[in-house]
């Protein structure tokens, strides 16, 4: 508590002259210059400036369900759920109250290897913020309140897609443990995680090592001091696990109803080789992300894999999943039962040819450097990019390298990838009825 | 949770507050003094936090304690509480429970 009190006047005398020399220091829609440091205690703070003055900050942990053991998975869950309850040092009450009074928000977010607590405020009121966002790097999970909360975590299971779910199942099948946690917790875990086991897992994952504070529309300085003051739970390096094994295989789940969602992937591109990620995140644009219009179709083979396979209305969407050291690329197709066995079958007919055109390369290109673009461009998307860059692989890069090194990758190289993914085994995670939806062994 | 520790015993150890303790006499039905407390909304909320073994030991005592002076009896001496040996588990929970409610409190004057 004594570093709290040295702490906040300064705070307050460089972030007033921080905020004095440039309000609105960048327009709208161009993207920032990024500062990165790392401090002593290797935890990397990240900033760039803002086009309005609202400040976001972030603190990005490798927290996720990556780092669950089989006794605590859902751990990471709890962790995202941390953000509405009471830390170590302040309740719930006087961080939702104290936040909203000066109207700020507090966010968390996470996936299969990070968790991030995000708070943002008007700049003037960024104290507030910090002086909030920097307990939760203690969380206390009173018993009480895990109970009390109990059935917000049970509405957060239900609302769970059945895309997702199948995307889900689709890592389980892929890697087993390690990456193949869900990033929701099990039913069966409702209630069973403990205190102490939680607490366990705070203070195995929150270190000064594994951590990145980020933000936008506060000077780099302002930061670094909030983050030095920050006082993990857990004291070691950075616990790297070990890169996980691609297994593949089936995980489905048969539920009532005639729909049915299957996920299919196989191996992916790491985000740590960073080449080769852009690689696969271009693939993933050329053979259909998704539709460009509300309700359209996919361009790209897999969009006009679905129109071969008949005129049964199928949701489909690519799937890139990039993560530090493995990664899983497939689709997720959705449709009713009786059609879902055709057009799966189509569709992997298309991920396994391992052929793009020239004309799908540059249409991908052009779709990732937009989308790469807008992220950069708005504040909400740069904090949560830079977070996650930060954290993963401790250095940010900024909009222009991203775009120049996506002019670089060649027709060639993206044909790499696709062979690579058509090469491997192939994972299937599917729920809903699964009449017809093949086995990974019959898609080989 | 290392923060919820009951004390033992009083805080002050004395004469005259081991004689006024003996003569209040709920130590004779087994009782411990947080068994007695006057259950205010801030006690129940205590109560309710408290962990499943302490909440189930004090409802023990407190239906022992009722069954016996339904019988007009009172425990043999032996298992009396002792002054030395009453254990404030409610404490740390009630104290936790009285901070938040003057937080909130506090919070409703200033804004």
């Amino acid at each position: 508590m004594a570093c709290n009190a040295s702490k906040t006047p300064l705070l307050r005398a460089i972030a007033k002259r921080g905020y004095a020399a440039n309000v609105c220091p960048r327009p709208v829609g161009d993207t920032s210059a990024i500062n990165v440091n790392v401090l002593e205690n290797k935890l990397v703070v990240a900033t760039a400036d803002a086009t309005v003055p609202v400040s976001r900050v972030s603190i990005v942990l490798r927290a996720g369900s990556r780092n669950e053991s089989y006794d605590t998975q859902g751990a990471s869950h709890l962790l995202r759920l941390a953000g509405t309850l009471s830390t170590q040092n302040s309740t719930a009450f006087a961080i939702a109250r104290h936040i909203q009074q000066v109207g700020g928000t507090l966010t968390t977010w996470g996936d299969r290897e990070l968790v991030g607590y995000t708070v943002e405020t008007t700049s003037d009121n960024v104290e507030t913020g910090l002086r909030y966002l920097q307990d939760l790097v203690r969380p206390a999970f009173k018993p009480w309140e895990l109970t009390d909360n109990a059935k917000t975590l049970l509405n957060q299971l239900n609302a769970v897609t059945t895309e997702q779910r199948a995307i889900e199942l689709a890592h389980k099948a892929a890697f087993r443990t390690g990456l193949g946690n869900s990033i929701y917790i099990p039913r069966f875990q409702l209630g069973r995680l403990s205190t102490e086991s939680l607490l366990h897992y705070v203070a195995s994952t929150f270190n000064a090592g594994n951590a990145a504070v980020v933000g936008v529309g506060i000077d780099n300085n302002t930061l670094s001091g909030f983050a030095q003051t920050l006082d993990f739970p857990g004291k070691g390096g950075s616990g790297k696990s070990g890169a996980p094994n691609y297994y593949g295989g089936d995980a489905r789940k048969d539920t009532a109803g005639n729909r049915a969602t299957v996920a299919v992937v196989g191996q992916g591109g790491a985000a740590l080789n960073h080449k080769e990620a852009l690689t696969f995140a271009i693939l993933q644009q050329a053979v259909g992300a998704g539709a460009s219009t509300a309700h359209g179709k996919p361009g790209g083979i897999f969009g006009e894999a679905v129109s071969c396979a008949g005129d049964a209305p199928v949701s489909l969407k690519a799937i890139n999943a990039s993560y530090a050291d493995a990664g899983l690329f497939g689709f997720v197709a959705s449709a009713g039962a009786s059609d879902i066995g055709k057009a799966v079958d189509f569709l992997v007919r298309a991920l396994k040819s391992g052929s793009v055109s020239e004309k799908d390369v540059s249409r991908g290109k052009a779709l990732l450097k937009a989308r790469i673009i807008g992220k950069y461009a708005s504040d909400g998307g740069l904090i949560k990019e830079i977070g996650r860059q930060a954290a993963l692989s401790r250095t940010v890069l900024d909009a222009d390298t991203i775009v120049a090194a996506i002019d670089g990758i060649t027709q060639q190289q993206v044909q790499e990838a696709a062979k690579k993914v058509a090469g491997s085994k192939l994972s299937v995670g599917a729920i809903g009825n699964l009449a017809n939806v093949p086995y990974a062994s019959d898609l080989a | 949770m290392a923060s919820y520790i009951a004390r033992k015993g009083p805080l002050v150890f004395s004469n005259l507050g081991k004689w006024a303790y003996n003569l209040s006499g709920f130590n004779q039905y087994g009782l411990h003094r947080d068994d007695c407390l006057y259950e205010n909304e801030d006690v129940k909320e205590a109560v309710r936090r408290l962990p499943r073994k302490l909440y189930d030991e004090r409802n023990y005592r407190i239906m022992r304690a009722l069954h016996l002076s339904m019988t007009k009896t009172i425990l043999p001496k032996e298992q009396w509480t002792k002054y030395e040996e009453d254990v404030k588990y409610l404490e740390p929970y009630l104290n936790e429970v009285v901070k938040e409610r003057e937080e909130r409190e506090d919070w409703n004057k200033n804004h």
